[in-house]
């Protein structure tokens, strides 16, 4: 019953297209966030330190209701990740 | 003590479309694709947010002749209860005159799984002239599986003059690739739906006037790639420039060089050109799911610009933000992404994205802004009387004492409308220290862990924690109380009814008179722990007292659950008009002024079906039932459990037994599912069995005999009253066992034993007064002997049951016998016993005729092999597949075991098996035996 969702256990990289930036950490709930191009496209990365899979799935609902095309989504493994 | 809750009113402006501005971009092509809808089941309009989908619906609806049927969805609408309250509303409007003369429809109806709910509607638009159409909006936030399963459902059976509409962001989880295989889906997609470079200019140059010129168009198109609420935004930007061509320039220059995410780009760009008053209220008001006037000046306070500020607002910020409703007329009319609700401007709602867009702002600049707004939102909602949304509110505020206040304030409220599912997530919120201080909470969030079927475990740990809150020293006799009262509510799902009956006499002890609701539940545990023996007498009046005070209480919870047991008890003495009297009360008492039915009267409806099915009025007991098992699964899925036995008998009833056996399916698996008690898994066992042996599986009933450790020269001993889990189990249990053991040696061709046992268990029956037993019991002995060749004695059995089961009306129990029973009848008609009424047996019998089913009783054989087995080699597998040896058999049959043998060479050959096993299988599978 308790509400603060724990410890963060998973880390994912979520790669989306277009050039998200810092001003929207806070509404991510400080993610790392990383533009970056791929070739001549803006591409964002952002690293996200989430609970558990729900709170995975709501932070891609939230991506998504902006409309963000997703790229890749990819579980990174404790020694990869990075300060969040 | 009950309050109106403003959550079951149909909200009017969900069954619109929002109104149509003047000027649109006209899209021709996509509005004549989506007249051809009319031909199609199914019309998906799938794209992301912002591609004008909602738009362009509204302008088709309003495009037609004849209404439409709208529904915008929200969450809310992952009930399926208030779903299809929606969805038949919307049907309404199409065509009010097809509905009024369809009761079930009329008033808002009640949530139901699968078929029933949509039947008489559907019939009624098949039987109807006009085109149905049903645009559902926003169908993304549906994420309930039942609603999609419901939907499915229509969509597979939809008669031709019913169309569906689907406006979403992502597919839905129907069979898509299988609806387009068969010509039945219509779509429009990202696609058709992003504006064309023609739109684009259209937009642009005529709608919002900006004169642009091909290159800046084109550069425009090119950068939002058609996405229509970036060009709005894009537009918007440009106005705000006027006819400063310089700076229009500037703008499109760096928009299209930008690599910024375009909407944030843009919503900056529009905001940044308000005047910060009109800013401020923007950004402030994003935290809101809807808009009003006044909920938007409480919201906002003049000059806060970090941190929280109280709710009281200074002279001169109340005056100039009076105008808050001004200024929702004002976006409206520029345009600004907000979308009104009704026609009077009360409420309105901003496009989701840009609210999402607002609120990214929000944090950015007012990082610590947010709970003081949602503080504000919830005192609002409380002054208005709106206790959920001001839960929310308080609970996203993070003002967990407030939070916790309010919810303690309608514990009562929310529990008595059995929305226990709400108040467990609303509790689930609070941090543990807030439960804790308020010992009122602990205790009901207990109760509903209980009520909702957690496991064991949950409630235990739960219950400890409970026991060493600390409390202030007057109220801890209301603490014991309490205590008891939970614990008495534990015993009685433990079927520990001595314990239960003990600890309810503690609680009524120790309560204080003022806890109306838990007194009323105590006496209503106490009465169900009296009744579990079978001294019907007491038990009724019992009840009676219970049902006086829960009524005086106005709490409808008890008196529904007690009034729904007092016709089970009437049932089982035969008096099934009264029983139904008696049902009629409880479901008047569930249903509220609105006429929706309240979780709790799914109760009432378990009984009310089985009761119809055993009048053969199979479409109404189909109705209740199917009713019963959606409320129940808000109330809490263990209580859907005991509609599952008369599904199954229903089921078998319709010659469906593939439908009875889905039925047991469901029970077994919630029977598993809950650790709460041993009790249902062993009522499945009894009903598998019972299933089993109505469709001659013998092998798989002896397992069951076996198990159960039933053996046959057990007699009954009368159950005392009050005994623990493992005696109620054996004792209570025992006499249907009992009967089912009766029903196997039958099937088995061991007439002898089985009159053996039955004139045991009919004396009992007897002193228990179970009328309903004794007429089952009678039928069984008229079938023995009717097995045995002794129709003298069969008739007068059957006499016996007809004569007990004459005043009740019952039908059910004599022609679920089958054929057999059927050849009673009729003798017993021919001898002149009960001649009407065995008549009017036959007739019903008649009438049902359900499809030739695998079900065959073992009396009936159908052949499916090359060369046949002859009438004597089917009595001999027969005898053989019961378990007996050959002399045995040949003693049977008075011939000699080498007659036996020659039979079974006969048989396997036939048969194509080797041995006697394999013979029994095969027989049964083929259906012979």
């Amino acid at each position: 019953m308790s509400i603060d969702g724990g410890v963060p256990k998973l880390t994912y990289e979520i790669r989306v297209r277009g050039e998200l930036d810092q001003s929207w950490k806070s509404y991510f709930n400080g993610m790392t966030i990383t533009p970056a191009y791929s070739g001549d496209s803006p591409i964002t990365t952002l690293i996200a330190a989430v609970a558990d899979q729900p709170a995975l799935r709501g932070l891609l609902c939230k991506l998504w209701d902006l409309n963000l095309s997703l790229i890749s989504v990819r579980q990174l493994g404790e020694d990869c990740a990075k300060e969040v | 003590m009950s309050h109106p809750s403003p959550r079951m009113d149909l909200l009017v402006t969900k069954l619109r479309p929002p109104p149509v501005r003047e000027k649109q971009v006209a899209r021709g092509r996509l509005l004549e694709k989506l007249d051809a809808a009319l031909n199609q089941r199914l019309t998906l309009v799938c794209a992301p947010a912002g591609y004008g989908k909602t738009t362009l619906l509204s302008q088709w609806v309003e495009r037609r002749a004849e209404p439409v049927g709208w529904v915008s969805l929200d969450r809310s609408d992952n009930d399926l209860a208030q779903f299809l309250r929606y969805f038949f509303a919307a049907i309404q409007r199409v065509d009010a005159n097809s509905f009024a003369a369809l009761p079930e429809i009329a008033p808002p109806p009640q949530s139901m799984p699968g078929p029933a709910v949509w039947t008489p509607v559907l019939n009624a638009i098949a039987a109807s002239k006009k085109e149905f159409i049903v645009i559902l909006d926003d169908y993304q936030e549906v994420e309930e599986r039942a609603v999609h399963e419901a939907l499915d459902y229509l969509i597979e059976h939809m008669p031709d003059n019913l169309h569906l509409i689907l406006a979403t962001r992502g597919d839905p989880p129907f069979s898509l690739p299988r609806l387009r295989a068969r010509g039945h889906l219509t779509e429009l997609r990202l696609r058709e739906l992003r504006f064309s470079a023609e739109e684009t200019a259209d937009f642009l140059n005529n709608i919002m006037n900006l004169g642009l010129s091909a290159q800046d168009l084109d550069s425009l198109e090119n950068r939002t790639e058609g996405w229509i609420a970036s060009l709005q935004l894009a537009a918007l930007s440009l106005q705000i420039h006027g006819q400063d061509i310089g700076a229009r320039s500037e703008f499109i220059r760096s928009f299209t060089g930008s690599h910024r995410f375009i909407l944030d780009y843009l919503v900056g760009e529009v905001l940044e050109h308000q005047p910060p008053t009109l800013q401020d209220f923007l950004l402030k008001t994003s935290i809101l799911e809807r808009l009003n006037g006044r909920l938007c000046d409480a919201v906002i306070a003049e000059g806060d610009s970090e941190g929280a500020e109280g709710p009281g607002q200074s002279q001169a910020a109340r005056l100039s933000t009076a105008s808050s409703q001004s200024i929702l007329e004002h976006l409206e009319s520029a345009n600004l992404f907000i979308i009104p609700l009704d026609n009077d401007r009360l409420w309105y709602r901003y496009h989701r994205l840009f609210s999402d867009l607002l609120r990214k702002r929000l944090m950015q600049i007012y990082p610590h802004l947010a709970p003081a707004l949602h503080d504000r939102a919830s005192r609002w909602y409380e002054q208005q009387g709106l206790a959920g949304e001001a839960i929310q509110h308080a609970l996203a505020a993070k003002s967990y004492e407030r939070a916790a206040a309010l919810i303690e304030a309608n514990i009562e409220v929310t529990l008595m409308r059995s929305e226990v599912k709400t108040f467990l997530n609303w509790v689930g919120r609070l941090p543990d220290g807030y439960q804790r201080s308020r010992p009122r909470i602990s205790f009901f969030y207990t109760w509903a862990l209980l009520v909702s079927g957690h496991s064991l475990e949950v409630v235990e740990q739960q219950m400890e924690s409970l026991a060493s809150v600390q409390v202030a020293a007057e109220s801890a006799s209301a603490m014991h109380g309490r205590m008891a009262a939970l614990r008495a509510y534990h015993k009685l799902f433990q079927a520990d009814f001595y314990a239960a009956a003990r600890l309810c006499q503690e609680a009524l002890e120790n309560l204080p008179e003022s806890e109306h609701f838990l007194r009323s539940i105590v006496a209503w545990i106490l009465s169900m722990a009296r009744l579990s023996s079978d001294d019907l007498q007491d038990g009724g009046q019992t009840l009676d007292k219970v049902i006086q005070t829960s009524q005086e209480t106005g709490n409808p919870l008890i008196a529904v659950a007690t009034l729904s047991h007092r016709a089970r008890l009437q049932m089982r003495q035969g008096r099934l008009q009264l029983a139904h009297e008696t049902l009629m009360q409880a479901l008047q008492l569930a249903t509220n002024p609105r006429g929706e039915r309240l979780p709790i009267a799914s109760e009432a409806l378990i009984v009310l079906g089985d009761l119809e099915r055993e009048w053969n009025h199979l479409e109404k007991a189909e109705d209740y039932l199917n009713e019963s098992i959606a409320l129940a699964r808000q109330w809490n899925e263990l209580s859907s459990f005991d509609a599952y036995f008369p599904l199954m008998r229903l089921r078998l009833a319709q010659g469906d037994p593939d439908g009875a056996a889905e039925a047991i399916e469901t029970a077994w698996q919630i029977a598993h599912g809950s650790d709460f008690s041993q009790i249902d898994d062993v009522l499945a066992d009894f009903q598998q069995a019972y299933f089993n042996i109505l469709r001659g599986n013998t092998l798989a009933a002896m397992r069951w005999v076996e198990e159960r450790r039933l053996a046959p020269s057990e007699t009954l001993k009368h159950q005392p009253a009050l005994s623990r889990q493992q005696d109620y189990i054996e004792t209570h249990m025992r006499k249907y066992e009992l009967l089912l053991l009766a029903r196997i040696f039958i099937l088995k061709g061991q007439a002898a034993r089985a009159l053996e046992l039955l004139e045991a268990l009919s004396d009992q029956a007897r002193q228990l007064e179970r009328t309903d037993l004794a007429i089952e019991i009678h039928i069984l002995r008229a079938l023995a002997f009717q097995q045995v060749g002794d129709d003298d004695r069969a008739c007068t059995a059957l006499a016996e049951a007809l004569s007990l089961a004459e005043p009740g009306g019952y039908v059910r129990i004599f022609l679920d016998e089958g054929e057999p029973m059927l050849r009673l009848l009729r003798q017993a008609i021919s001898r002149g016993l009960f001649p009407a009424y065995a008549a009017k047996l036959l007739a019903a019998s008649a009438q049902a005729a359900p499809p030739p089913s695998e079900a065959a009783p073992a009396a009936s054989i159908s052949q499916a092999l090359i060369d046949p087995l002859s009438e004597r080699e089917l009595e001999v597998l027969r005898l053989l597949a019961a378990g007996m040896s050959n002399p045995e058999i040949a003693g049977k049959l008075y011939v000699a075991v080498s007659t036996i043998r020659t039979h079974c060479k006969s048989i396997y050959g036939k048969l194509g098996v080797h041995g006697r096993w394999e013979a029994a299988q095969r027989a049964q599978a083929l259906g012979l035996i």
